[in-house]
């Protein structure tokens, strides 16, 4: 028979199965963007405050829980055409700077960014 | 006595199997994630199982070989021969889909594109001979021995191939592994392969043409090649008037398509390279050709217009997300 003790045992083992899925999504929650340039972390900003700041010449803006390029000095201007970004499956990237954007936290389910 | 003997097994099995769970809880097969500069693009690798060193690599290699700009093609762009390996193989692979859906897409532009110069320093409107002259060198290339032979005129641009076929060639080496699921981002051509580790779909995203945060709407697929293109990241603006990067080869400027954004998805051997050339294709002919595109059995689309018209292929999990200044086409 199953006496008392095992399914204490029993119990405790599933919590903490439960518990090891679980715990590692909720430690991550709280959306922030980090600011690369040539692989390098440059600065890690929270998107939960309005903010506009310089990093390495170009121009960011923290708005509505979202990041922008609004301005850099590069040849193309594609960091500025890629507009807000806010979730881990987006990127905001400037080949010329070797400058990337990328979100952290925000876990909204999406596998992937494209256009 | 025999209801005893499956309780003591019982006693045993269900702890082991709890804590076979909590081992595979805490400590799931490794993802490993790596993000390079490659490709005129920034390219993230995500992968689980096999090596990702090995899928790294061979994206570098078709770089290295495929950049007009630079490296092995740069080098030897002027000359009549080129035996390089890579640039053998997306020549073929892309002559084929000429073959097959026609000539608006071809890697002999090269010429134009680089007096346009869209992707440079300071682009400029070029003179209308100097455009013709370019029109005149494309075309004329045949494949013998291994090589691509040409005129010296005639100048090799891969930059509508050459993401989508290194997504086949990363592909082609996951098959050989035993990866079971990778996620490989190229910007405008990405590959998903496999299944996710909790074996549901993956959810893409598509951006929203107009830069709104609102994306333009999410699909939901098994594993395949995705390729978009679209006239709103790379362009230039010259006498108040914008010049998107993808140039109509029957009129030697930019097109000025009434499609701002297209999608392509297909799956199979060589799916990346399918998907990558149709997208620019399909963006070229504007949405008057539309409707054959979304009735195509071998690939699916997801396009939208000027007007915020989105159409969509039939069979395809896309659902439009809500007040971002588009709707479905019926």
């Amino acid at each position: 028979m199953i006496t008392k003790r095992d399914a204490v045992i029993i119990s405790a083992i599933l919590l903490l199965s439960i518990g090891g899925v679980l715990l590692p999504r909720l430690l991550s929650s709280g959306g922030s963007a980090v600011i690369s340039i040539d692989g390098k972390t440059v600065r890690t900003v929270s998107l939960d405050k309005d903010l506009t700041f310089d990093e390495g010449g170009i121009s960011f803006e923290v708005k509505n829980g979202g990041i922008a390029v609004i301005s850099s000095p590069c040849r193309d201007k594609i960091c500025q055409h890629t507009g807000y970004i806010s979730s881990p499956a987006q990127t905001i990237v400037c080949v010329p700077e070797k400058m990337t954007v990328t979100i952290t936290g925000n876990s909204d389910n999406i596998d992937l960014a494209v256009g | 006595m025999k209801n005893k003997k499956a309780a003591t097994a019982l006693k045993i099995l269900l702890p082991a199997a709890l804590i076979i769970v909590l081992i595979f809880a805490l400590f799931p097969e490794k993802i490993e994630r790596r993000d390079i500069f490659a490709m005129d693009t920034y390219i993230s690798v995500t992968q689980q199982g096999g090596d990702i060193d090995t899928v790294i690599s061979a994206i570098t290699d078709i770089s290295a070989s495929l950049d007009m700009y630079s490296g092995v093609l740069m080098e030897s762009n002027s000359s009549e021969k080129i035996g390089n390996d890579i640039i053998f193989s997306a020549t073929e692979k892309t002559l084929s889909l000429n073959e097959r859906y026609g000539n608006s897409v071809d890697i002999t532009a090269g010429a134009l594109t680089k007096l346009w110069g869209i992707s440079g320093e300071n682009p400029t409107v070029p003179d209308k001979s100097d455009i013709d002259k370019a029109l005149a060198t494309i075309g004329g290339i045949q494949l013998d021995g291994g090589a691509v032979h040409k005129n010296s005129d005639t100048l090799l641009d891969f930059g509508s191939v050459a993401k989508g076929y290194a997504c086949d060639r990363v592909y082609d080496i996951l098959e050989n592994s035993d990866s079971d699921y990778a996620i490989v981002s190229m910007g405008s051509s990405s590959l998903l392969y496999g299944r996710k580790p909790d074996g549901s779909d993956f959810r893409i995203e598509i951006k929203n043409p107009d830069g709104n945060d609102t994306p333009l709407g999410m699909i939901e697929t098994d594993g395949c090649f995705i390729s978009t293109s679209g006239g709103y990241e790379r362009f230039f603006m010259a006498d108040g008037k914008d010049y998107c990067h993808i140039l109509d080869l029957t009129t030697g400027y930019p097109t000025e398509s009434s499609l701002v954004s297209v999608t392509v998805i297909s799956t199979g051997t060589d799916g990346g390279i399918k998907t990558d050339f149709l997208s620019t294709m399909i963006f070229l002919e504007g949405s008057e050709n539309i409707e054959k595109h979304l009735g195509a059995d071998d690939y699916k689309v997801i396009a939208a217009d000027k007007n915020g018209n989105v159409y969509v292929s039939e069979g395809l999990d896309f659902t439009l997300y809500e007040n971002n200044g588009y709707s479905l086409c019926e």
